[in-house]
């Protein structure tokens, strides 16, 4: 697809010279000025955009030419893909100092929302609050044929994680109300098709049918981002977004967010005293708005959970079916690409916990509410392939407030870090949300350490299958996973890496169906090694290798070693083996650090491994106890220029 | 929320010649550092962005290749793909990666890519972003960005089509906001670009 021609345009981009780009420039002027910006026009911003962006050095355009291109973006009736490659070419060149956008009169809200991400670019705090501003009076303003709202709303999604003190604390409330009212009082009926093909429907007499859920029934309820239709209506598309930026919002308007000191107290104080009522759907109209707006999440969030559960029905979803049937056993990839509509549901699963979770964060009493929806929910999941990746914000839930709540949540944890890595180590999405979920959920641990801890065999089951991205993730887990129960196992479990992922590979060979998308590598033969497999005398050793739990005590697994050596030229294996140096280094520097308890059977540097693991690794850890910890992983990684793939064996 | 976005190129695992580029890039607001006393012109500020934008091009380029060779498909001929056979979206190879702070983004990132065929589309995302709408939104993207720009029709140009680029952009990932998009509300926003930039 990249071609030869491509690749001379962009060279020849990139070596225009200042005089021919000052020429280019005044003829880009001539072309804007006219009356009627045509296809010369067009041609030649697109032209100026490839120039402007194919060099990481900065270009100077004439100042005429920039202030025209700012005219013509402010311009009302510059036909939209002009207006957005003026836009694209003043983004292009931020931050830049010769930037005079007037934009009061602007009242356009698309070409508002291009200025504001011209604005946006420039890095300028000052700038991104008075957007904010701007942005924010549109907003407000509540007249029914109103500008279409659609083009700001993700602006003051962006201003506030840009820069979270831009708004005050009664404008924070105005938003609030609004989000609101798109959130649960969008309408529930069809939207009428534009004639021009637009989206933006005004309000006729006669009504298209109501909205429906995604198995075709009619809605049940208030709309939601699961709610179909043949066409939708302006405040329905708020309601989109409004779901869209919900999370970010409230954790920038929640407690902890900024706010004025005086104002923390008193709305501390509300909150305490209405929470109780809050319990009560029925008086939320009593509460201010942040409340209220934290109260319509929490039913929005419970409606979504109830969506999900219906069989989606459309003919994209067909496709779906076919994908959940088949190829489920091995959990190819395919199942991880949320594309079409049914798969929005797992994507809406996912927010939705999370939503649930920053609200029960932010108010405690959401809690006994949330916790048999999410028991239930857990439930259903654990059945259904097509959701796993949902079961970790699940989890994470779980973690987080199971302790306040009392709830023992053991199953869900087990079934975490007992099934999932076994039957998905394999898809390189869910191996990373895993191990980031393991990272990010550490100080939540508490006493459930225990069962991250004596699972490391199966999380290194996602090490060994996908050791690039995850190997520095690893690194930084390590510390966490080793006690001194595990210590000496999880030892042995790294040497022997290299192993587990061709143990992998042959059971993924012999496990997948022959109609599936291999998920081993198809440059490699091994018909020895399958049968090895199932030879009972070495099923033992397979079954230690590949097992779920620390058993306590390490298995001398040289027979292994000389079985799975056809496999050691496998790439898959070589990029684990050339891991492994960088995580025994991390694996010393974790247990050096801790002072050994007296009798202890952690390893230090100093002393031997089982000799016949040694015989059977020399390079690698000879190098290793060579170097000794402490020295930086760089070392370690550097020095292994040529990489014995690991000793006589695998 | 997505802090950019990235179309770039990906050269088989052993290719020795040519070089990672990135043929489109698309920054959602601006990192900035309000601690740094340094005084930095805007000239350093935009040489920094570019050149964090090609290091994460080349990380993804290297993660895809690595992954290629696991797959045991070191030697894909990528221009196989006749132009008229449906690519297979669902089945491209993507990943996701994290990059510490100052690496080379000030702030923590996540790095979601797909790979279709010789070419990269990658999300520069907030550390902790639902990655499962991420990575459904690259996908849609992709088809849509493949669609309408043609990219398979040999010696098709999308470098001098970035109006198109633009306008699905602005309509499927506005200023950088993932959304939770259902197949009506894509249909209905495809046409209206349709309507705007007819083919």
């Amino acid at each position: 697809m990249f071609t030869a021609a491509a690749e001379s345009l962009l060279r020849q981009a990139r070596e225009i010279q200042a005089e021919e780009l000052k020429k280019f420039c005044s003829r880009v002027c001539q072309l804007l000025q006219k009356e009627d910006l045509g296809p010369d026009a067009l041609d030649a911003l697109r032209r100026l955009f490839l120039i402007v962006s194919a060099t990481k050095y900065n270009r100077r355009l004439e100042k005429t030419c920039v202030d025209l291109l700012q005219t013509t973006l402010c311009s009302p009736s510059c036909p939209e893909p002009l207006q957005l490659l003026c836009a694209a070419v003043l983004r292009e060149m931020s931050p830049s100092d010769s930037l005079s956008l007037s934009w009061e009169h602007v009242q356009n809200t698309r070409q508002l929302g291009l200025l504001a991400s011209v604005l946006l670019a420039q890095g300028d705090q000052k700038l991104v609050r008075s957007v904010g501003q701007r942005v924010l009076k549109v907003l407000e303003s509540r007249q029914p044929e109103g500008p279409s709202l659609r083009h700001l709303l993700p602006v003051m999604s962006k201003v506030a994680s840009l820069a979270p003190d831009t708004l005050h604390e009664d404008q924070t409330s105005a938003l609030n109300k609004r989000l609101v009212d798109w959130l649960r009082y969008a309408s529930v009926q069809q939207g009428v098709a534009h004639s021009s093909g637009g989206f933006f429907s005004t309000p006729r007499a006669r009504q298209p049918g109501p909205v429906t859920e995604v198995d075709g029934a009619v809605a049940t309820d208030f709309f939601t981002v699961l709610s179909t239709g043949q066409h939708f209506t302006e405040d329905q598309w708020l309601n989109v977004q409004a779901f869209s930026m919900l999370r970010a919002w409230l954790l920038h308007s929640g407690p902890g967010g900024p706010r004025t000191p005086a104002a923390d107290d008193r709305s501390e104080l509300e909150g305490s005293t209405l929470s109780v009522l809050s319990a009560a759907s029925t008086a939320s109209h009593l509460l201010p708005p942040q409340e209220r707006l934290r109260e319509k999440a929490f039913e929005y969030c419970q409606r979504l959970i109830e969506q999900s559960n219906r069989r989606a029905l459309r003919k994209a979803d067909s496709d779906l079916q076919k994908a959940v049937s088949a190829p489920w056993q091995a959990g190819g990839q395919a199942l991880a690409a949320p594309s079409e509509c049914g798969m929005v549901s797992p994507q809406c699963l996912v927010e939705a916990v999370l939503v649930l979770d920053v609200l029960c964060r932010q108010d405690p009493s959401f809690l006994y509410r949330t916790l048999s929806c999410l028991r239930a929910l857990h439930a259903r999941l654990c059945g259904d392939p097509a959701c796993v990746r949902a079961l970790l914000p699940i989890a994470r839930f779980f973690l987080t407030h199971g302790e306040a709540a009392a709830v023992g949540a053991e199953a869900v944890y087990q079934h975490l870090f007992t099934r999932l890595p076994s039957d998905h180590f394999h898809s390189p999405m869910l191996a990373f949300e895993f191990i980031q979920f393991c990272r990010d959920s550490l100080p939540l641990f508490g006493r459930n350490l225990g069962i991250l801890r004596m699972s490391f065999p199966n999380l290194f089951k996602f090490l060994a299958w996908n050791s690039p991205p995850l190997t520095s993730e690893f690194v930084a887990l390590l510390p966490v996973l080793l006690d001194a129960g595990t210590a000496v196992e999880t030892l042995h479990l790294l040497l022997d890496l290299p192993c587990l992922t061709a143990a992998l590979d042959l059971h993924l060979r012999s496990s997948q169906a022959a109609s599936e998308r291999p998920l081993w590598d198809v440059s490699l033969r091994t018909p020895g090694c399958l049968e090895a497999l199932r030879d009972p005398q070495f099923q033992g050793l397979f079954q230690h290798l590949l097992r779920a739990k620390a058993s306590g005590t390490p298995e001398r697994l040289a027979p292994l070693h000389q079985l799975l050596q056809p496999l050691a030229s496998c790439a898959r294996v070589a990029q684990c083996a050339e891991a492994v140096p960088t995580l025994l280094q991390a694996f010393f520097s974790a247990v050096t650090q801790v002072s050994p308890l007296p009798g202890s059977s952690v390893p230090t540097a100093e002393e031997q491994p089982e000799p016949g693991l040694a015989a059977a690794q020399p390079p690698q850890w000879q190098k290793v106890r060579r170097r000794g910890p402490g020295q930086p992983a760089g070392t370690a990684a550097s020095g292994e220029k040529r990489l014995a793939l690991p000793g006589p064996g695998v | 929320m997505v802090h950019a976005f990235l179309i770039h190129t990906l050269r088989a695992p052993k290719a020795e010649e040519g070089l990672c580029r990135v043929l489109y890039s698309c920054f959602f607001g601006a990192e900035n550092s309000p601690d740094d006393p340094r005084p930095r012109g805007p000239e350093r500020d935009r040489l920094l962005r570019k050149e964090q934008i090609l290091a994460t091009a080349r990380q993804v380029e290297s993660m895809w290749q690595l992954q290629q060779q696991a797959c045991g498909r070191p030697g894909m001929d990528l221009q196989s793909q006749s132009s008229d056979e449906p690519v297979p979206l669902q089945e491209a190879p993507c990943g996701a990666f994290r990059l510490a702070a100052g690496d080379p983004f000030q702030e923590p990132r996540t790095v979601v890519w797909l790979a279709v065929l010789s070419l990269g589309f990658t999300l520069v995302l907030d550390a902790h972003e639902n990655l499962l709408l991420a990575e459904g939104t690259l996908r849609l993207l992709a088809r849509l960005l493949l669609d309408h720009l043609r990219l398979l029709v040999p010696g098709a140009n999308f470098l001098l089509r970035a109006d198109r680029i633009e306008g699905i952009l602005t309509r499927f990932l506005p200023h950088g906001q993932l959304l939770f998009l259902n197949d009506q509300f894509v249909q209905g926003l495809e046409k209206e670009f349709s309507a705007a930039w007819p083919r």
